[in-house]
């Protein structure tokens, strides 16, 4: 075989390849990948919705509450704790905000190695939301006391307009719903951490396999 | 991208070119199950990339650029974490070989795959005809750097075939 038999030999397998696909595994190999992203789609959309959901019920809620406050002339503890509690709740959206990562790159070329920058590139920003878990937990500890102050200033406000001549009567209930409020903060941070850590985990190696990749193909050059 | 469009481009693109992710997989497998997981995750990450496909270049320029750092990065992997592993649990059933082959098919492989990783892409690039500038496109190397090379992998091939000649292959 001489070098020309060799690329004829070589080329034969474009027309007459030497396998054949099996159609349904690969099917079956593309529905079950196409349902992970759907499900990743989809987990991601529920959390945005719900996030929208709850601000924006948050913000009218807040609002009613602030309007009622200022046409009534409300003792000024009152207006205090309504200013600290939406000064919680704008912390809470900052530190969600903040905690959001920063953008990928996403202008690359059509090499080998620009598409290894742009894989690496989703890795770092990944990485970038998972490395920040203080914020979304300062976040939701923020939202969470601040839904707990706000709640108390309209509860009492409410006792006070009508002269409620028990209010201590609402002492214990405010007492276990921050019991409540505290373990179920305490709870979700370190669910929230766990979660983090393993994610930054995968992504760290998967991170350091990339760069390696990069390396190799930079050293041939 | 239309989910039904994304899935007919990538049907179209694997009947036409579905020697390329064939060859990657046979050049950085080396066993059949090896082939077969490697072909599957080359195709999975195709169908990805479809959306990602502006038309700058080639379809098949493309796919070997997504198949060869799919390769690439699945030969780390399994080094790492593939030791042990046996093959019937890998096996997918993915890849039906015809009964007959050509045995100077298998001589080529063997000798691609005795060439280092970063060089086994050029040898696959030159031998299925792409010029110097689509090689270095697709690997991100210079052209001369591509040129020097593939006259490297040139003379090593054309020596073997000599040798084999010689002991009468």
């Amino acid at each position: 075989m001489d070098f020309d038999q060799m690329l004829e030999t070589w080329r034969a397998q474009s027309t007459a390849p030497p396998y054949d696909v099996n159609r349904d595994a690969i099917r079956q190999a593309l529905q079950a990948e196409d349902a992970r992203v759907r499900r990743e789609v989809h987990s991601h959309r529920r959390g945005l919705l719900f996030g929208w959901i709850v601000g924006t019920g948050m913000a009218v809620w807040a609002a009613f509450w602030i309007a009622i406050t200022i046409t009534n002339g409300w003792d000024p503890i009152f207006v205090i704790a309504s200013g600290v509690s939406l000064g919680l709740f704008a912390l809470a959206a900052c530190t969600s905000w903040m905690g959001r990562g920063r953008e990928p790159e996403r202008n690359f070329g059509n090499t080998l190695q620009e598409e290894v920058r742009r894989s690496l590139a989703l890795v770092d920003y990944q990485l970038s939301v998972a490395a920040r878990w203080i914020r979304p937990m300062l976040g939701t500890g923020s939202f969470m006391v601040g839904t707990g102050l706000f709640s108390w200033t309209v509860g009492r406000s409410q006792d006070i307009a009508h002269h409620a001549d028990h209010p201590e009567s609402s002492g214990a209930g405010w007492f276990w719903y921050s019991v409540v409020l505290v373990v179920l903060g305490v709870w979700a941070s370190f669910k929230v951490r766990d979660e983090m850590r393993k994610t930054k985990l995968k992504l760290e190696t998967r991170q350091r396999r990339l760069r390696e990749l990069l390396a190799a193909l930079d050293a041939r050059e | 991208m239309q989910e039904a469009e994304r899935n007919r481009v990538f049907e179209s693109w694997i009947d036409e070119h579905k020697a390329i992710l064939f060859k990657v997989a046979r050049v950085y497998g080396d066993t059949h199950s090896d082939r077969e997981d490697l072909f599957q995750e080359i195709a999975l990450q195709v169908w990805h990339s479809v959306e990602a496909y502006r038309g700058d270049c080639s379809p098949p320029t493309w796919i070997y650029r997504v198949a060869l750092n799919t390769a690439l990065a699945w030969r780390r992997r399994e080094r790492r974490h593939g030791h042990g592993r046996q093959d019937l649990e890998a096996a997918t059933g993915l890849l039906i070989a015809p009964p007959g082959r050509d045995p100077r098919l298998d001589w080529i492989y063997e000798r691609i795959a005795e060439l280092d990783e970063a060089n086994r892409s050029l040898a696959l690039l030159m031998l299925d005809g792409f010029s110097y500038r689509e090689m270095s496109q697709i690997l991100g190397l210079g052209e001369s750097n591509v040129g020097m090379r593939i006259n490297r992998i040139k003379a090593a091939l054309a020596a073997q075939l000599a040798k084999e000649e010689h002991h009468g292959l």
